[in-house]
C-alpha cells in the first residue's frame, strides 16, 4: 500500500498544548494551575470546563422556561386565508369566518370549508368529532367560527387548516330566518334561510336528488347529494313529490340558478298536511309536466332498482 | 418529456450537486437551511431555475450533502443529526492520522446506499404500500419502541469511578441522568414550537431550522471552541483497509437503519444506524462507518425518493416538507427520472469526496480549526438571524443549552431527537390535547 504524508506546517499543536501547562517562569509542569505552586508566576487565565457545563444547564432550564412563557402569553395571530402562501407552511394561525360545508368521515374524522371574505379553507380534524360533539362545537354550515391550526400546504391537496385541539374551534350559530320562496335571491346569497315547500319534482340522478319545491311564492332548487342522503334514514319521506317539507339551508348559486344549500339532511322535516294548494303554486303546471318527463325517462333498470329496493324493505319489516 | 426538459434537468442536477458539495463543506450548515434560502431565492426570481427542474436541483443538493457533509462533520465537528454518531469513531480514525481513510468508508457507504435504492425499487413498488399501511395504523407505539430503545440503550459510562460508594453511583448515573434531561429538556422544547409559530409568520416554513441548528450544529461548534484537539498529520490512503464481506455487511446494517429513519417519522439516520447495528450484532468500526454512510444517504434521499414512488406517495422528511407545497409527482416517469438524478448526483459527489477531503486535511493542518469554527459560527448566525430574526436566535440559544448538556456530561446527542418524537408520538397517541392543556399551550 503506497501511503503519502502531508507535511505539517502550522505549529506543533502538541506543543502548544504543552505551553499551556507548562510555567513561563520555571518551566515545570503545574496542569490547571492558575498561579505555579513553586515559583509563583501568574499562569495565563483559562476558562473552566466547569463553567460552560453550568451555562449549559443555565441556558437550557432558564431559557426553556422563558420560552415556554413567551409561548403561554403568545395567541396565534388572527390571519386572512389570502394571505396564506407557500411560506406560511406550518404557521399555527386562527382564522375567523363562515361555515360553507362540513363532511365527516372515517370513525372520528371532521372537516369543514370556512370562507372568511378573502377566500376559503379547508379546517380538518383526523380525530376528534366524538371530543367535538361533546363540547356541542361542531359547526354548521352558516354558522361563524373561529378555527386554531397549523396551515398545511400541499401542492396535491392544497391549502388546509389541521386542528390539534377540538376545544379551538368556537362556533356561533348562525341565525336562521324564516322565509318564503320569493327572498331566496342572489342578494340573500350566504344567508342561512328556513323554507317551507311543496315538492313539485324530485329528479333522482347517479350524484344524488335534485328537488325542486314550490311555495305560493314561487319554486327553488334543493339539491340532496348521495353524501347527504346516506346519512338520513328513510329518506324516501323527503323525495316524494307532493309532501310539503321543511328546509334549512344556505342561499347559494350554481351556474346562475339559485338554490338552498341544505345545512344537514336530518333537519328536512315532513310535514303531514297539505297547507300549500299546488295550483296556487307559480309555474306549478309546467314543472309538473317536467316531472312527469323526467319520471317516463326513468331508465327501467333504475326502476327494478327501486322496486328491488323497496321489496327488500318490506320484506325487512 | 421533452429533450429540452431532459436537458434542463441534468443541468441543474449538476448545477445542485456542486452547489450542495461546496456548501456542505461549510461545518453546522444544514441543508434544509440552504433549500430554505434557495426556496426563498427561487420566489423571488423565478426565472433562475425552470419548473421542472426543481425536484432535481434540490435532489441533487441533497445527495451531494448527505455524501459529502460527513467530511466537515468528522475533522472539525458539528455534525447534524444524522452524522453525530460517526463523528466519534470518525475521531479515533483522524487520531491515527487516518481521516481520509474513514472519510472515504463513508463516501463508499453513500454509494452503496444509492446502489441499494436502485435495486430497491421493486420493494418499494410493491411491498411498502402495504408496510405504509401497517406503519399508519401503529406509528404511536413503534416511535414509542425507538424511544425506549434510545432511552435504555444509554449505558453507565462513569460506572467503577469514585472511591466511595456514593462516589460511585454518582458517577454511574451522571451520564444516564443527563442524557434523561436532555430528553426531557428538549421534549418539552418540542411541545411549544410544534404547537406556535415563533417565528415570523412568513418564515414558518422554516420553523423548526433554529432549534436543529442549535441542538445540533452550534453546541457541536462550542464544544470543539473548548477542546484541545490535536490534529496529528493525516495520511492519504490510496486503499481502504476493508474487503468485500465486511462492505457488504456494512450496506446491509446501514440499508435497515436508513430504511427504518426514512419511514418512521423522527426517527434520524444515526438512530437508525444504531438500531441496525445492534440488529445485524456488528462490533466492527470499519463496518459502523460505512453503516452510517449509508444510513445517512438514505435517510435524507430515500425518505425524500419515497414521495415520488406512484404507488406510494409518503411524505417523509424535511425535504419533503418544504417542496410538498410547489410540486407533486404521479408517473413512473417522475420517479425513474429523480432516480436517474440521484445516481449521476451521487457519482459525481463520490468523485467530488477525494479533493475535498483531501483540501480539507490541508486546510486543518494549515489553518487553526478553531478559526474555522467561528466563521463557521458566524455563517449559521447570519443565516439564522437573517432567515428568522430575533426570535429564531432566542430558540437558537436555548436549544444550544440543551444541546450542550449531551456534549458535556457525556450522553447521547441523539436525545435531542425527542424535540420531534415525543410530540409525535403522544399527537398519534390521541394525548397531544391533554399535554397542550397541561402546560396552558393550548
Amino acid at each position: 500500500m503506497q501511503e503519502k504524508t502531508q507535511p505539517t506546517i502550522c505549529p506543533d499543536p502538541q506543543k502548544a498544548l504543552l505551553d499551556e501547562v507548562l510555567c513561563p517562569g520555571c518551566g515545570k509542569f503545574v496542569g490547571a494551575y492558575e498561579k505555579c505552586p513553586y515559583c509563583g508566576t501568574e499562569m495565563k487565565k483559562r476558562i473552566s470546563i466547569i463553567f460552560f457545563k453550568r451555562a449549559a444547564l443555565v441556558i437550557a432550564f432558564g431559557g426553556l422556561a422563558l420560552l415556554w412563557f413567551t409561548a403561554v402569553k403568545m395567541k396565534p395571530p388572527l390571519i386572512h386565508v389570502s394571505d396564506i402562501n407557500a411560506r406560511y407552511n406550518n404557521a399555527v394561525v386562527e382564522i375567523k369566518g363562515m361555515v360553507e360545508s362540513v363532511r365527516t368521515k372515517g370513525k372520528d374524522q371532521i372537516e369543514f370549508d370556512v370562507d372568511d371574505g378573502t377566500g376559503s379553507i379547508k379546517a380538518q380534524a383526523f380525530r376528534g368529532r366524538a371530543e367535538m360533539k361533546k363540547l356541542g362545537n361542531i359547526p354548521r354550515a352558516g354558522d361563524q367560527v373561529s378555527v386554531i391550526g397549523s396551515v398545511q400546504l400541499t401542492e396535491k391537496y392544497g391549502t388546509s387548516l389541521m386542528i390539534n385541539i377540538p376545544e379551538k374551534v368556537k362556533v356561533t350559530p348562525a341565525k336562521c330566518e324564516k322565509v318564503t320562496i320569493d327572498k331566496v335571491t342572489i342578494e340573500n346569497k350566504g344567508k342561512l334561510v328556513e323554507v317551507t315547500g311543496e315538492i313539485v319534482i324530485a329528479d333522482k340522478k347517479d350524484i344524488g336528488t335534485f328537488l325542486t319545491i314550490g311555495d305560493t311564492t314561487g319554486m327553488v332548487e334543493v339539491p340532496l347529494f348521495k353524501s347527504d342522503l346516506q346519512r338520513v334514514k328513510d329518506n324516501d319521506r323527503f323525495t316524494t313529490v307532493g309532501k310539503e317539507i321543511v328546509v334549512i339551508g344556505t342561499v347559494d348559486e350554481y351556474k346562475g340558478k339559485i338554490q338552498i344549500k341544505v345545512r344537514d339532511a336530518d333537519e328536512i322535516v315532513t310535514l303531514p298536511g297539505d297547507t300549500i294548494p299546488s295550483k296556487n303554486i307559480p309555474g306549478y303546471a309546467e314543472a309538473a309536466r317536467k316531472e312527469k318527463e323526467i319520471e317516463s325517462k326513468m331508465s327501467p333498470n333504475m326502476k327494478n332498482a327501486e322496486n328491488i329496493a323497496e321489496n327488500q324493505e318490506i320484506m325487512a319489516y | 418529456m421533452d429533450s429540452m426538459a431532459a436537458l434542463q434537468i441534468l443541468i441543474y442536477t449538476i448545477l445542485g450537486t456542486i452547489i450542495g458539495g461546496i456548501l456542505s463543506m461549510v461545518p453546522a450548515l444544514h441543508i434544509f437551511n440552504v433549500s430554505g434560502i434557495a426556496l426563498l431565492i427561487w420566489f423571488r426570481w423565478p426565472f433562475l431555475m425552470p419548473e421542472v427542474a426543481l425536484p432535481a436541483f434540490f435532489m441533487a443538493m441533497l445527495v451531494a450533502w448527505a455524501n459529502i457533509n460527513t467530511i466537515p462533520s468528522m475533522f472539525i465537528g458539528a455534525p447534524d443529526e444524522a452524522a453525530v454518531f460517526v463523528v466519534l469513531p470518525g475521531q479515533k480514525y483522524m487520531l491515527q492520522g487516518r481521516g481520509y481513510e474513514a472519510s472515504i468508508l463513508t463516501g463508499v457507504g453513500s454509494l452503496g446506499a444509492i446502489v441499494m435504492m436502485v435495486l430497491l425499487t421493486p420493494f418499494l413498488y410493491y411491498t411498502l404500500p402495504f408496510i405504509k399501511n401497517i406503519r399508519s395504523q401503529n406509528l404511536a407505539w413503534i416511535m414509542l419502541l425507538f424511544i425506549i430503545y434510545m432511552l435504555m440503550s444509554e449505558w453507565p459510562k462513569g460506572s467503577g469511578m469514585g472511591k466511595t460508594v456514593w462516589e460511585r453511583f454518582t458517577w454511574a448515573w451522571a451520564n444516564l441522568i443527563s442524557g434523561l434531561t436532555t430528553f426531557a429538556l428538549s421534549a418539552f422544547l418540542g411541545f411549544i414550537i410544534l404547537n406556535r409559530t415563533m417565528v415570523p409568520l412568513d418564515m414558518s416554513f422554516q420553523g423548526i431550522m433554529p432549534v436543529f441548528v442549535g441542538l445540533f450544529a452550534v453546541a457541536g461548534i462550542i464544544q470543539n471552541l473548548v477542546s484541545h484537539q490535536a490534529v496529528p498529520p493525516q495520511h492519504e490512503s490510496k486503499s481502504i483497509d476493508v474487503d468485500y464481506r465486511l462492505l457488504g455487511k456494512g450496506i446491509f446494517a446501514g440499508t435497515i437503519g436508513g430504511g427504518l429513519a426514512s419511514i418512521i417519522p423522527a426517527v434520524t439516520g444515526g438512530i437508525g444506524g444504531i438500531i441496525a447495528g445492534a440488529a445485524t450484532g456488528q462490533r466492527d468500526d470499519r463496518i459502523f462507518v460505512i453503516s452510517q454512510g449509508v444510513s445517512k444517504t438514505i435517510y435524507y434521499v430515500g425518505a425524500f425518493l419515497l414521495f415520488f414512488v406512484p404507488t406510494l406517495m409518503l411524505s417523509r422528511g424535511g425535504m419533503t416538507i418544504i417542496l410538498k407545497p410547489l410540486f407533486t409527482p404521479y408517473t413512473n416517469q417522475e420517479y425513474f427520472m429523480i432516480l436517474s438524478v440521484i445516481m449521476i448526483s451521487g457519482a459525481l459527489s463520490f468523485l467530488m469526496m477525494f479533493p475535498l477531503t483531501r483540501w480539507t486535511i490541508r486546510l486543518i493542518t494549515h489553518v487553526d480549526y478553531h478559526i474555522i469554527l467561528w466563521i463557521a459560527l458566524a455563517i449559521v448566525f447570519v443565516i439564522v438571524y437573517g432567515l428568522t430574526g430575533w426570535m429564531g436566535m432566542f430558540l437558537m440559544g436555548v436549544s444550544t443549552g440543551i444541546g450542550l448538556i449531551p456534549a458535556f456530561y457525556h450522553s447521547r446527542k441523539s436525545n435531542c431527537m425527542a424535540v420531534l418524537l415525543v410530540w409525535m408520538v403522544l399527537s398519534q397517541g390521541g394525548h397531544g390535547p391533554a399535554i397542550l392543556k397541561f402546560f396552558r399551550l393550548d
